[in-house]
């Protein structure tokens, strides 16, 4: 018989080494960076463009998102739907889409395929066709599509929250835009965005799989080597932060049967190098066994999941809190988060920062073990500016990270009057309306028009 | 393809736990996987969602496990885990950095043979808690979120496996009972009613001899006997609902019996679900939205289990007055690709293409592989079966395609439409 009491003695360490990468420039300026692994017959290629919606005027946004739609709408010497079928036929998955800061493509392709892959995609980053009927076609399926997605209670909850903590700022917009601005955008709205932001010198390209670099700059020379669009844009976005809200706010959605709870507070000093910051989400709801989940989710069982994150982007840095709990249990779950930020200002162990540490530097090998993550990975940090030797110094930065760190970062960030606690859900649902502060409602352009 | 053959050796514990391990050590990782093979089609009329809320209960500690314990001790040795319950088996995994198999081992043996003992009425009630904000979060609350268990409930009778959702009815999961909870472990929770597989960066040898100092001296209880299910094979007449949802937009639905997992028709009715829908030239897909642009979107697929399956057509109209009109395009192309002399060779080769990079695609991690290796060894009962999976695939004709559309397309079927509220 074995004895079960004791969780067995792990032997070794498994030693981490970020995958060796290649750097390269082509002809035109975009950087490439590339990892050779040859562990499957595959490839994994993504082309960033650094001009996302905040890109957008205001009175269109969306204009990114929608360019993103039409621009394999047909490219080179294919139509719509002959280039779809050249793509399809691969079996290559390609995706093209954009977030606030932004434009991205991206495939994934059996090595055999990847050049005819390659091909296909620089038509139609280098040729689109901007047709008229198919700019017709698409943009009534974007303005359909917004309105599908706006019955979803986490596109209100996050589109409503989103304007409250980010207010006059296209980090605010989603990047659909709404109808009205949708309705505004023209075909050539389109080929100016285009022509104004889909330049070689703003693209990175990131490339993991069965392909050596020296071949690979070579196909991207021979197909994208020639893309020499010239920016002549001088829109400038609005990227300076509203002073931030605070307080408890509510949009009502009448017959809705849970609540969609959001909590959050800009973080203009907190960026990805901040490793306190890092270590200390993990601890506050970054998993499944955080403080945060713990309270609402094992002891309380008031919801399915609580979780927490820092959104970090070039720009802009918040810490935002998320989860859906039944309507009669809404102001107990912000009652709860509120106690759990009071408790992890003042008392964070050093077993549950040593848990933390643990996580992150053992779980390296598993998140870059598919091209993809690998990839993404590789992608994210030259987009951030983070460098590249970011993985190499990783553990030794969390591991240089102490109790107190954590401790004094805890308790300048978890003071909950500076937080926003927002809400949706059926306001006369709300059962246990117990909160000894002022709550206001919201519309759903983000304007307070009540008060209780 | 030599790509896809991926080796794997099969042993039998004399508790009768089926083992399969595989070897890639091109990473420093392993992945542990558990078939039970009990799922939600074990459920009984008024006892929906058992199968999933166990899933629940085994993550809240076992005799030597505190509750909450499993994920905390996973996560902080580098890895993750979870579990899922289909209609055909209950399944939990982790993926860890390889030095750590035997922490896995430890974890999962010990819910497995132990659980029992940790088990009252606290964590019941808890967890019943937890999976009612769940079904709430991601079925009752959300926008067509009650599609599938409507369309389910038209398409199989009471008491047929595929009748009921996996995540259960809420009245239902309220009255689960810990003397449920106790039974349902002994009768489905044996050895040998499961699978496990390990994968990656293992020693053959070493790892079967680990399993055997985890798994071994757990106990086998006898199994329940197999269900009596109520499998009628086809609808007896069409049926038709509509219901108004908090949406903006329409969907419409159609769905129609068909076959089982690994039947013989399986391909073939995978095939046709790309050529009606797989991509912007595919039949549907052109047809509705690109010529006639009635449709935001169509999409076809398959619902298949071990016990039975359906075929599904979904769309949504641009507008609520051409609902009648999309409906018939989509029968009469059902129709005219059935009685037609073209050829479907290029659709097909296509579908083909596409099928042969998802298989690729699946095998890189060796989380998906060891899931695979599971599926293949309690459906096929030969873990390595990847290859003559995919050729399955190289046996379809236009003939073939063409025949299975018209053995279950033009039979009687279920018509849903979720209509916008404001619209009454």
């Amino acid at each position: 018989m074995i004895d079960r009491t004791i969780s067995p003695i792990i032997n070794g360490e498994i030693a981490f080494q970020f995958p060796k990468l290649s750097i390269a420039s082509s002809s035109n300026g975009i950087k490439i960076i590339s990892s050779y692994k040859p562990t499957a017959p595959l490839i994994n290629f993504r082309l960033t463009i650094k001009k996302g919606s905040i890109y957008d005027p205001p009175e269109l946004n969306g204009t990114a998102l929608m360019t993103t739609r039409m621009i394999d709408e047909g490219a080179g010497k294919f139509n719509s739907l002959e280039l779809n079928q050249e793509i399809s036929f691969l079996g290559t998955h390609l995706g093209i889409n954009c977030d606030n800061e932004n434009i991205y493509f991206s495939f994934t392709s059996l090595s055999e395929n990847f050049e005819q892959s390659l091909y296909l995609l620089s038509e139609i980053i280098k040729n689109p066709h901007f047709n008229l009927s198919d700019f017709i076609r698409e943009k009534e399926t974007l303005i359909n599509s917004l309105k599908l997605v706006q019955a979803y209670p986490d596109f209100i909850a996050e589109d409503s929250f989103k304007k409250l903590m980010f207010g006059n700022n296209n980090y605010g917009i989603d990047i659909f835009g709404n109808l009205n601005t949708l309705n505004n955008i023209t075909l050539d709205h389109l080929k100016k965005h285009y022509a104004d932001y889909y330049i070689p010198s703003d693209a990175i390209i990131a490339s993991v799989g069965n392909i050596e670099s020296e071949e690979l700059l070579k196909l991207i020379e021979k197909y994208l080597g020639d893309w020499n669009n010239n920016s002549n844009s001088n829109f400038n976005p609005i990227l300076e932060l509203s002073p931030s809200l605070s307080g408890t706010y509510y949009l009502d959605i009448p017959g809705s049967v849970q609540s969609e709870i959001r909590v959050g507070i800009l973080t203009p000093q907190i960026d990805l190098n901040n490793y306190p910051a890092i270590l200390l989400n993990i601890i506050f709801g970054g998993d499944i066994s955080s403080r945060l989940n713990k309270v609402l989710r094992e002891k309380e069982g008031i919801t399915y999941g609580a979780y927490s994150h820092f959104e970090i982007m070039r720009n802009v840095s918040a810490f935002l809190i998320g989860t859906s709990v039944d309507l009669e249990n809404s102001f107990k779950a912000i009652n709860l988060i509120k106690s759990v930020m009071d408790d992890v200002r003042i008392n964070i162990s050093e077993e549950e920062l040593n848990y933390a540490k643990s996580k992150l530097i053992k779980k390296l090998p598993l998140k870059f073990e598919s091209i993809i993550s690998l990839n993404s990975t590789i992608n994210h940090l030259e987009i951030m500016g983070l460098g590249l030797d970011y993985y190499n110094n990783y553990s030794s930065n969390i591991n240089s990270v102490s109790l107190r760190d954590v401790q004094e970062l805890a308790s300048r960030l978890f003071i909950k009057e500076n937080f926003i606690f927002f809400l949706t859900g059926d306001k006369d649902k709300f059962f246990d309306l117990h909160l000894d502060e002022e709550i206001f409602e919201i519309d759903e352009s983000g304007r307070v028009i009540n008060s209780l | 393809m030599k790509t896809l053959d991926i080796d794997s050796r099969s042993h039998k514990l004399s508790n009768g736990l089926e083992i399969v391990l595989h070897k890639d050590s091109s990473v420093p990782i392993i992945a542990i996987n558990l078939w039970y093979k009990v799922g939600a089609a074990n459920d009984k009329p008024g006892k929906t969602g058992y199968a999933h809320l166990f899933e629940h209960l085994m993550f809240q500690g076992s005799q030597h496990i505190a509750k909450e314990a499993h994920f905390r001790y996973i996560q902080e040795a580098g890895g993750t885990a979870n579990g899922s319950t289909s209609r055909d088996r209950t399944n939990y995994y982790e993926s860890l950095p390889s030095n750590q198999l035997e922490l896995a081992l430890w974890l999962e043996s010990d819910r497995m043979g132990f659980l029992l003992e940790a088990l009252n009425e606290d964590k019941l009630e808890n967890q019943k808690s937890v999976v009612i904000n769940e079904r709430l979060e991601h079925y009752d609350n959300q926008p067509y979120g009650l599609v599938s268990e409507k369309l389910n409930s038209l398409l199989y009778p009471m008491g047929h496996p595929h009748h009921s959702p996996v995540i259960g009815y809420l009245e239902d999961i309220k009255k689960f009972s810990l003397e449920d909870a106790n039974n349902y472990f002994k009768n489905y929770y044996s050895p040998s009613n499961t699978i496990l597989t390990v994968a990656g960066d293992i020693d053959y040898d070493k790892t079967l001899e680990l399993i055997k100092k985890y798994f071994a001296d757990i106990k086998n209880e006898k199994t329940a006997s197999e269900d009596n299910f109520n499998l009628l094979t086809q609808l007896e007449e069409n049926k038709y609902l509509e219901y108004f949802d908090k949406v903006n937009v329409p969907q419409i639905y159609f769905g129609w019996r068909t076959n089982k997992l690994f039947h013989e028709d399986e391909v073939d009715l995978h095939t046709l679900a790309f050529i009606l829908s797989g991509n912007k030239n595919s039949i549907l897909t052109k047809q509705l939205v690109y010529d006639s642009q009635l449709c935001q979107r169509v999409s076809a697929h398959n619902d298949l289990s071990k016990y039975d399956g359906s075929f599904l057509i979904s769309a949504t109209p641009k507008k609520i007055d051409d609902i009648e009109l999309i409906k018939k395009t989509i029968f009469n192309n059902i129709e005219n690709l059935i009685s037609s002399n073209d050829s479907l060779e290029k659709e097909i080769r296509t579908a083909i293409n596409n099928f042969k990079f998802e298989f690729v695609h699946s095998i890189e991690k060796i989380s998906t592989r060891a899931d695979l290796l599971s599926s293949y060894k309690y459906y096929v009962n030969e873990p390595n079966w990847f290859s003559q999976d995919y050729d399955r695939f190289n046996k379809v004709t236009t003939e073939s395609v063409k025949r299975i559309a018209k053995k279950y397309l033009t039979k009687n079927f279920v018509e849903l439409r979720v209509l916008p509220k404001n619209d009454r």
